[in-house]
């Protein structure tokens, strides 16, 4: 896993006491996978989380963008409460009528400010210019997080 | 909308400190807009804040004027300095008009030692209280179990005092003497629990600190305040920024959500996805206000626990206990909150979105100790430019729904800022100028370095003139932990 990939930008300059990136992925599956990459290397080095423990959970919403709003705010949840960071995602998307579904299940370990090289906690997604969009390669997210 | 597209608006000087934006600016404003600033400082803002104190004046039940304070910067929903009071009926909550992180706050306490006997020592403290206080992600609170949190969050600061983490004469210098009405922690999630417990006297992360200060010479502004105060030229200090941490956060999120989803169920529009909002008196607004209140109370009760960890670490390095050193807490504000207060007869729900309460002299709901002189307020700078204490007025009771400004205000992205200056290099210029830092992160640190800041000096002048608070004191670091 890294943040080095050209599927997700930092930007500066859309925030200025924050951080906001921008993510695209073929599907939605891998939109949401690599938001989650996104967010974690915006704290920590995801190259040095190792797997050691997993979580599972399912999301439904009837918007796509508040499926990922909540989706990312999950990791954050589990951040707090368990303590963990993650660096692997694997997401099941679907649409059933109107309403969407997740399934997710995320690995990583107990968070450890020396070896993941912990920059910064974050403490929440913010709907501050939130955007999820269909394009012609596949979707893109932009998501501005409180620091 | 990015900030090139925002139309700069046209600036109606109504003093040296005030400007307002009419509510032909823009189509819905229900009243207009005015920033307090020095003319200098209204030039440096970014135009995201007009376009934000814009949008709140669009609000539901918005009376007399939508403020924004000099440390004004572009923030979710509100910018960060705003400032808008809402009629109970009419009116609105909302999480955007508050922050994340409910009650982040200061708190100033006093010592009798002065910068010649702890200067000498202060790699050591400041070591003690770094191990001693979790900082920074992956550290754990004091253990309490979900049934205490439950009480920390129905009884804020009070339940520091039962569990002896606080003195009696410290209740009282909190602002709402560190518990108010309304927190009811049936309202509160699950999850929000789940995320607080584990963290209940921990200073997080991001701009949070805590400072071991100094007041320079030349530093005491306000005599006879200061006395009151019981401050000197030379005396040590130590300031506390920190809040509600994931509890707060979560609670934030949980009713973000909740809101934008109803705003979409009853076809409610807003200009901003973070302005979203509930009727104040509807059960929707009235669970929020409960779970933030329940949040207000976990801040309170974090700083005292923080507090007290400080107390014991300054007994472990000097001879003395804490009474001895006179350790005591001159106050702690809260600045992100929403509050009933009455104005002119009116009870209103006031938002303040990094802003502090600046209640004057006699006001019942400051301690008796400093009817007197009026509130204190905390007004916090970068690590490397200092700190204010000020006093709350009259004034700004009556112009600003008794407001003020709660900090210096970012001028630079964190990302410039570690491009201007490595942790590493901005720790030895630091050690260089006297202060001693210890960071749980280089790159964390070298975000919150003194350049990315407008001057707190400004700032703090800027409330001055404006009659809002009036500067008692000004604080300089020599030893400051950053999450």
């Amino acid at each position: 896993m890294t943040s080095n990939d050209k599927r997700i930008k930092f930007h500066d300059d859309i925030a200025i006491a924050d951080t906001a990136f921008t993510v695209k992925g073929r599907t939605v599956d891998e939109l949401f996978e690599y938001s989650a990459i996104a967010l974690i290397s915006s704290m920590a080095d995801i190259s040095k989380i190792d797997i050691k423990e997993k979580r599972e959970f399912t999301l439904e919403s009837n918007n796509l963008d508040t499926l990922l709003f909540d989706f990312l705010s999950e990791i954050l949840f589990y951040k707090d409460s368990d303590n963990l960071l993650f660096s692997e995602f694997e997401i099941d998307v679907k649409k059933q009528g109107k309403q969407w579904y997740l399934k997710a299940e995320i690995g990583g370990e107990l968070a450890n400010p020396n070896k993941h090289k912990v920059t910064i906690d974050i403490k929440a997604i913010t709907m501050h210019m939130f955007k999820l969009e269909k394009t012609r390669e596949g979707y893109e997210a932009r998501v501005v997080i409180d620091i | 909308m990015q900030q090139q597209n925002i139309k700069k608006p046209e600036f109606k000087k109504i003093d040296d400190t005030t400007w307002e934006i009419a509510t032909s600016y823009k189509t819905g404003m229900r009243v207009p807009a005015r920033i307090i600033a020095t003319k200098n400082l209204l030039d440096e803002m970014d135009l995201g804040v007009f376009e934000q104190i814009t949008n709140v004046a669009t609000l539901p039940g918005i009376q007399d004027f939508a403020f924004c304070m000099p440390d004004g910067h572009w923030g979710y929903g509100f910018p960060v300095g705003g400032v808008a009071a809402f009629n109970l009926n009419e009116g609105i909550i909302s999480p955007g008009g508050i922050g994340f992180d409910i009650n982040c706050g200061m708190r100033l306490m006093k010592t009798n030692l002065t910068l010649k006997e702890v200067k000498p020592k202060i790699k050591s403290l400041m070591d003690r209280m770094f191990r001693d206080i979790p900082t920074g992600v992956g550290t754990r609170g004091i253990e309490i179990g979900f049934k205490e949190l439950e009480k920390v969050a129905k009884e804020g600061a009070q339940w520091c005092l039962k569990h002896g983490y606080a003195w009696d004469e410290d209740l009282e210098r909190i602002e709402s003497h560190g518990r108010i009405e309304g927190a009811d922690p049936s309202s509160l999630s699950e999850r929000a629990l789940k995320r607080g417990e584990p963290q209940l006297g921990t200073l997080g992360s991001g701009n949070h600190y805590l400072e071991v200060q100094y007041i320079p010479k030349g530093g005491i502004y306000d005599k006879d305040a200061a006395s009151v105060f019981d401050l000197k030229e030379e005396q040590i200090c130590v300031m506390i920024h920190t809040g509600s941490r994931g509890f707060g956060h979560q609670i934030a999120t949980d009713y973000l959500r909740k809101f934008d989803s109803a705003m979409q169920k009853y076809n409610i529009k807003v200009p901003d996805r973070d302005l979203a909002y509930a009727p104040f008196s509807s059960p929707e607004g009235q669970e929020y206000f409960s779970s933030m209140n329940c949040a207000i109370h976990y801040a309170y009760a974090n700083r005292q626990v923080i507090m007290s960890f400080v107390r014991d670490a300054f007994m472990r390095e000097f001879a003395g206990t804490a009474k001895s050193m006179e350790m005591e807490l001159i106050y702690d504000v809260a600045h992100n909150t929403a509050k009933v207060e009455t104005y002119k007869g009116k009870k209103l729900i006031v938002h303040r979105k990094g802003a502090t309460r600046s209640f004057g002299p006699g006001n019942p709901d400051i301690p008796e100790i400093y009817h007197e002189v009026g509130q204190p307020v905390i007004i916090g700078g970068s690590m490397e430019t200092g700190s204010y204490l000020l006093v709350g007025t009259k004034e700004a009771e009556e112009e600003t729904f008794g407001s003020t400004a709660h900090g210096s205000g970012r001028t630079m992205s964190r990302g410039a800022a570690k491009r201007k200056v490595q942790g590493r290099e901005l720790e030895k210029q630091l050690q260089e100028k006297g202060i001693y830092v210890r960071s749980a992160s280089y790159a964390g640190l070298a975000e919150e370095a003194g350049l990315a800041y407008k001057n707190v000096d400004q700032v703090c002048e800027s409330v001055d003139l404006a009659g809002i608070s009036k500067r008692v004191a000004k604080f300089l670091p020599i030893g400051n932990i950053k999450g």
